[in-house]
């Protein structure tokens, strides 16, 4: 996170988002997966889509198709999500019918802000997700973290800031 | 009686030296059987000779893009991270091989390396279904997101004409 807000812990975080696509003997795996880790992803998704309703308007017009893209992985991810806890056995939990913004978004700036908060928080989360992700299923969780982390560099990089702090070496750390 | 017999046969049996030698049943010369390697040491090796080659591509235009340096020192901490991977596995890296930076208009440079950059993000990500270790899988899924973000990079970079 860029805020102060404290990082959840890798390990507490755990997802196995892509399970309709795959064959029986995972599905029958990942059931035995705790359902609980994958609606701590799904949750943040949720609040990602919701809040993107709210700063993307006011994000300068120049990141507006990023906005857009990343609005649109953020849907996609929650689909998987969702697919994955239905295939466990489990019952998704629902958007919540608003989510409190973490800061006040009145400029460009801080919409910005809130995007690049938003997508490192869900880099991490997602990071976190492949180390007990199965072998068939870690695609799926590699390409969401990459997603994400494209979605941060366009950001950082709209914030002015130099190549250096826009692509670290180890991206989601 | 019996049992003293028997062990009597059985002693003379083990000592005695004209005993007929076994029929050679098979090729005295042993066959190498092939072990498969550590999947885990050859995704290492290979995404070091990837990140080492791509380095390698940054070094003329980042003379002309300094905007570009921190991709090129990106692939080198990379490199160096893989290379501790490998020798923690008690396997010697090697040297890296030859390879010419790419050399031309800088807009045409970049986005060869744009394309490099996604290529081999996608050459990651198709790796760690076989990998091993979840340090060496963690890697490989940061190294294919980092490529992904430098395509981006590339994108946006202000290129002389």
């Amino acid at each position: 996170m860029t805020g102060g807000a404290p990082r959840p812990t890798r390990r507490a975080v755990l997802a196995l988002p892509v399970l309709l696509a795959l064959p029986r003997p995972v599905l029958a795996r990942a059931a035995a997966q705790p359902v609980g880790a994958y609606e701590e992803l799904l949750a943040e998704e949720h609040a990602a889509i919701h809040l993107y309703g709210v700063l993307a308007p006011r994000l300068p017009e120049s990141l507006r198709d990023a906005a857009r893209a990343a609005f649109d992985d953020h849907r996609r991810h929650r689909d998987q999500l969702v697919a994955a806890i239905q295939a466990a056995g489990g019952t998704p939990p629902p958007p919540r019918l608003s989510y409190a913004l973490p800061a006040p978004v009145p400029t460009q700036a801080a919409a910005r802000a809130l995007a690049v908060r938003i997508e490192d928080s869900l880099a991490l989360r997602w990071h976190a997700a492949l180390a007990d992700a199965p072998p068939t299923e870690r695609v799926a969780v590699a390409t969401a973290l990459g997603d994400e982390c494209v979605h941060l560099t366009t950001y950082r990089l709209a914030a002015g800031v130099d190549a250096a702090q826009a692509a670290p070496p180890f991206p989601g750390r | 009686m019996l049992a003293a017999a028997l062990g009597a046969a059985v002693a003379a049996g083990c000592t005695t030296s004209e005993r007929p030698a076994p029929e050679p049943t098979a090729a005295v010369t042993p066959t190498p059987t092939a072990v498969p390697e550590d999947p885990d040491v050859v995704a290492l090796r290979s995404w070091l000779a990837a990140e080492r080659r791509l380095a390698a591509r940054y070094a003329a235009v980042v003379r002309q893009v300094p905007a570009l340096r921190p991709l090129r020192v990106n692939h080198t901490t990379r490199a160096t991270a893989l290379t501790d991977h490998l020798r923690a596995r008690g396997v010697d890296p090697g040297p890296a091989a030859t390879v010419a930076p790419l050399r031309g208009k800088p807009g045409t440079v970049v986005r060869t390396l744009a394309r490099a950059e996604r290529d081999l993000a996608a050459a990651y990500v198709a790796t760690l279904p076989k990998v091993g270790d979840t340090a060496v899988l963690l890697l490989g899924a940061e190294f294919a997101a980092g490529a992904r973000q430098h395509a981006v990079v590339l994108a946006q970079v202000e290129v002389p004409r």
